[in-house]
């Protein structure tokens, strides 16, 4: 009995700054309507500035409260900063731009905070103070964690009173309702935007400061908290702050007692919840605000490649088959790695472009279609060929799965719950060593049989994305455009929407996965690296170099991103600030892709 | 004979209903107009009828199978076709592919991925975008059109079904006088040439008096009159509804 409570008590104390952070995530999101990828990377600045500020100052209550205080001050400080310089010049851009810049902020303050405080955990050492206990039906529990269960409910219901009871929260509902007219009113957006985007960052700084007497704080932060702050305001309802606080009860809860019943499938737990409340609340638990799916959004005529253009791909396809006699062997890696990365991007696109779906977790069947191929090598003793069918086919599967309930949400929702999902396939991992070896991966995955190991990543490839070109132009692709230009005509006229996105999402899992298994080939190995945000962020800057409106832009952004990519990472050692700085550069100059411009042009 | 028949129908949102027990008949080949003030309820009875909405009491009828929650592409199946009261095309196609896209749709050739669609029912697109006068725009991209062919090309993907009854939200809305009366008269050009029963809502009464068998007058999500030009004209609830008499 006493276990049971104090393990409720540590899941309601450790759900408190999940909520601040999802709260922050919530209000902005309510005001700006930007998903900010980037919160997780305040939540963890927050906990690198706070152990700062702490370690320098005496050990007492005193001196505590206002070094947090501080830390909410100055995160608070630089959420303003981020959102007058970057974010100010996207509200009117499309989602998927304001994603991919926050998502490229995250990456720059990863490499900053390395940059800054180093790659080691940086615990805070605990004051006497912070050491103390209380005893709850003979079991002690720590007295920081009720003080942190009384923070929850004490930051709700002020954030609840300033939105309900003051001018300014008056102003916010205003927005979140119906920004136009707010605007049409006179209502001060640009300085609403700042402070609400302000407010959502120290609330995310609060979050990163309180938990550092309970853990330290670690570069991996950003992103576990991103991905459960998401989950908390998907499930709790987007825009709802009484929803971010019975989500996060909800997930802390699911944590404190996963842990001890199923210590393995704790984040497979989470997933299921997830899913089960969208299946019945498509909107969240609260209602939350009903996103529209993007339709009747002006976009650029979809152009086919010319005859000129197929007949060259033909002629490349051909060339590259001689490649093995004469390029040197460093190249002929590259060449093996572009045509990876072409099928996973062709892959993407299907589902970004004609699908109409925004996926920041494309990673997850590459990686799934990785393990595929090495588990059944490894384990069934199968021949390299099974193996490299075995990769699509289980990813396609998964993804059909998956796809089948994620297909009814619109944009950001879904863009959400893809990076969640393969954060959990990434949990998966690292975590059940039994299967996938943990992060010592699964090695000797080595091609066999006389053909060279190029001619099958070319010829399988090449079929590959010459059938997802097939695909986009045949009844099937005009019919996943139609759904995604305007839903409503496309079921006036018998068309069935999720069917045709479930569709497009299995084929662009499939695909994913194919160029997985060849990977894993390549490499000789798998590791969980190949499920790791790194891999879907390399995706989504393909598609998006080559540009979505064009059925090459995938080709051409592989063949750019990589080059690009294999030359930052030989010259620059923060890769991550560079490439992040490079996201946030092409967002702002050429919001139609590489290959867009040059149509254009 | 009766084509559509509509018994009890009713649906609210939260506690607010906004069509409450709406009940009439549309007999095959007729051309029915809707109208009532903004708020009466027709969009939403729209909504019900194609299925894009989910009734919460009530029957639909077409020929005789009680449609009511069946999904609008079932329902379309049926041979129901409908225009929406701001024009939805398919922005990023040219203006051919979208009636394609219908045609594509009609045959049930949805689920081919090989051969390209380029090839397939060019003729028969063709010649719908013929019957709306849009042929000489076929490879344009719809996005570039202007409002009353984009209004046109609705018209042609909505009877791209050969359908027996047209629903048609507002046709004439947003347009210049001249063009409203183009559009109007090709609606029922098309639905005669069709033998195609009409169900339209429209805020230009001139446009119902003149091109209306038959009239029904919704207020406050209820039916409150049903006759010819004259009876409607003289009915004194519709007057006050209107007028506030």
């Amino acid at each position: 009995m006493s276990f049971l409570v104090i393990q409720f008590l540590t899941g309601l104390s450790s759900s408190v700054s999940l909520f601040l952070t999802a709260a922050g995530l919530t209000v902005i999101f309510g005001v700006t309507r930007v998903v900010n990828f980037a919160h997780g990377s305040l939540f963890m600045l927050g906990a690198y500035i706070a152990w700062t500020i702490l370690i320098r100052l005496p050990h007492d209550p005193v001196w505590f409260i206002a070094g947090i205080a501080a830390t909410a001050l100055a995160v608070a400080a630089i959420g303003a900063a981020l959102e007058t310089t970057l974010l100010r010049r996207l509200y009117h851009a499309p989602e998927l731009f304001q994603l991919l810049a926050t998502f490229g902020v995250m990456l720059v303050i990863q490499d900053a905070t390395l940059l800054l405080w180093g790659p080691n955990d940086l615990p805070l050492p605990r004051a006497p103070w912070l050491r103390g206990f209380v005893t709850i039906l003979d079991s002690r529990f720590p007295l920081y964690d009720l003080v942190l269960i009384a923070i929850g409910p004490f930051v709700l219901v002020s954030l609840l009173l300033l939105l309900s009871r003051t001018r300014f929260g008056m102003l916010i509902r205003a927005c979140t309702e119906n920004r136009d007219m707010a605007a049409a009113l006179g209502i001060d957006q640009r300085l609403l935007s700042t402070t609400i985007f302000a407010l959502g960052a120290g609330l995310a700084g609060l979050g990163g400061a309180l938990i550092l007497p309970d853990t330290s704080a670690n570069t991996q932060m950003d992103l576990s908290v991103i991905v459960e702050a998401f989950v908390v305001v998907v499930v709790g309802g987007m825009g709802s702050v009484g929803g971010a606080f019975l989500a996060s009860l909800l997930i802390g809860e699911l944590q404190a007692f996963g842990i001890v019943f199923f210590p393995h499938a704790t984040l497979v737990l989470i997933f299921i919840i997830m899913a089960a409340v969208l299946t019945i609340r498509p909107n969240g638990l609260f209602g939350g605000i009903p996103l529209t799916t993007p339709h009747q959004t002006i976009r650029t005529l979809f152009r086919p490649p010319s005859n000129g253009l197929v007949r060259l791909g033909y002629a490349a396809v051909a060339l590259a088959a001689t490649t093995p006699f004469w390029l040197p062997p460093y190249w002929l890696s590259v060449e093996t790695e572009v045509l990876i990365a072409a099928l996973f991007a062709s892959g993407l696109h299907l589902m970004m472009g004609p699908g109409g779906m925004i996926s920041f977790g494309h990673a997850a069947w590459f990686g799934i279609g990785a393990y595929a191929s090495a588990l059944t090598l490894k384990t069934l003793a199968a021949p390299m060929p099974l193996a490299l069918i075995a990769a699509p086919l289980v990813a396609g599967t998964t993804a059909a799965l998956f796809g089948w309930f994620v297909v009814r949400l619109s944009g950001v929702y879904l863009a959400m719950l893809t990076l969640a999902f393969a954060q959990i396939v990434w949990a998966v991992a690292t975590q059940w060593t039994w299967l996938t070896g943990g992060d010592d991966g699964i090695l000797g995955v080595w091609p066999t049989g006389a053909v060279p190991f190029f001619w099958w990543v070319l010829a399988l490839t090449s079929i590959a994305i010459w059938l997802l070109q097939r695909i986009i132009r045949s009844p099937y692709g005009l019919a996943l455009m139609a759904a995604r230009d305007s839903e409503p005509r496309a079921l006036a006229i018998g068309l069935q929407p999720e069917r045709l996105r479930m569709v497009a999402f299995a084929l662009s899992g499939a695909a994913a996965g194919l160029s997985g298994g060849l990977f894993a080939f390549k490499t000789g190995s798998v590791f969980p690296t190949y499920v790791a945000v790194g891999k879907s962020v390399d995706g989504l800057l393909m598609v998006l170099l080559g540009g979505i409106d064009i059925a090459i832009g995938p080709i051409v952004g592989a063949i750019a991103y990589t080059g690009l990519y294999d030359l930052l990472l030989q010259t620059v050692s923060l890769w991550r600030m560079a490439l992040g700085l490079t996201i946030i550069t092409l967002v702002l100059l050429f919001p139609d892709g590489l290959a867009g411009r040059w149509r254009r042009s | 004979m009766t084509l559509l028949s509509v018994q009890g129908l009713t649906k609210s949102f939260g506690g607010n209903t906004v069509v409450r027990g709406v009940s009439f008949d549309v007999a095959a080949g007729e051309v029915v107009a809707l109208i009532g003030p903004n708020g009466a309820g027709k969009t939403t009875c729209f909504n019900m009828l194609n299925g894009q909405l989910r009734p919460d009491a009530g029957q639909i009828r077409l020929d005789g199978t009680n449609v009511a929650a069946w999904s609008p592409d079932r329902i379309w199946r049926l041979g129901v076709g409908r225009g929406f009261q701001i024009a939805a095309t398919f922005g990023s196609m040219t203006v051919r592919d979208n009636v394609r896209t219908a045609l594509i749709s009609r045959n049930r050739a949805v689920w081919r991925f090989f051969r390209p669609a380029s090839e397939q029912l060019t003729d028969q697109a063709d010649a719908l975008l013929d019957q709306v006068g849009l042929r000489h725009l076929a490879t344009q991209g719809c996005g570039t059109l202007a409002y009353g062919d984009l209004k046109r090309l609705e018209l042609a993907l909505a009877i791209s079904n050969q359908p027996r009854l047209l629903l048609v939200d507002e046709p004439t809305a947003g347009m210049a006088p001249p063009e409203r009366r183009a559009v109007m008269d090709l609606l029922l050009m098309l639905a005669r040439k069709n033998s195609c029963a009409v169900l339209f809502t429209e805020h230009d009464t001139d446009a119902v008096f003149r091109t209306a068998d038959r009239i029904l007058v919704m207020a406050d999500g209820a039916l409150i009159a049903e006759g010819d030009a004259t009876a409607i004209r003289t009915n004194s609830r519709v007057r006050t509804a209107y007028l506030g008499e």
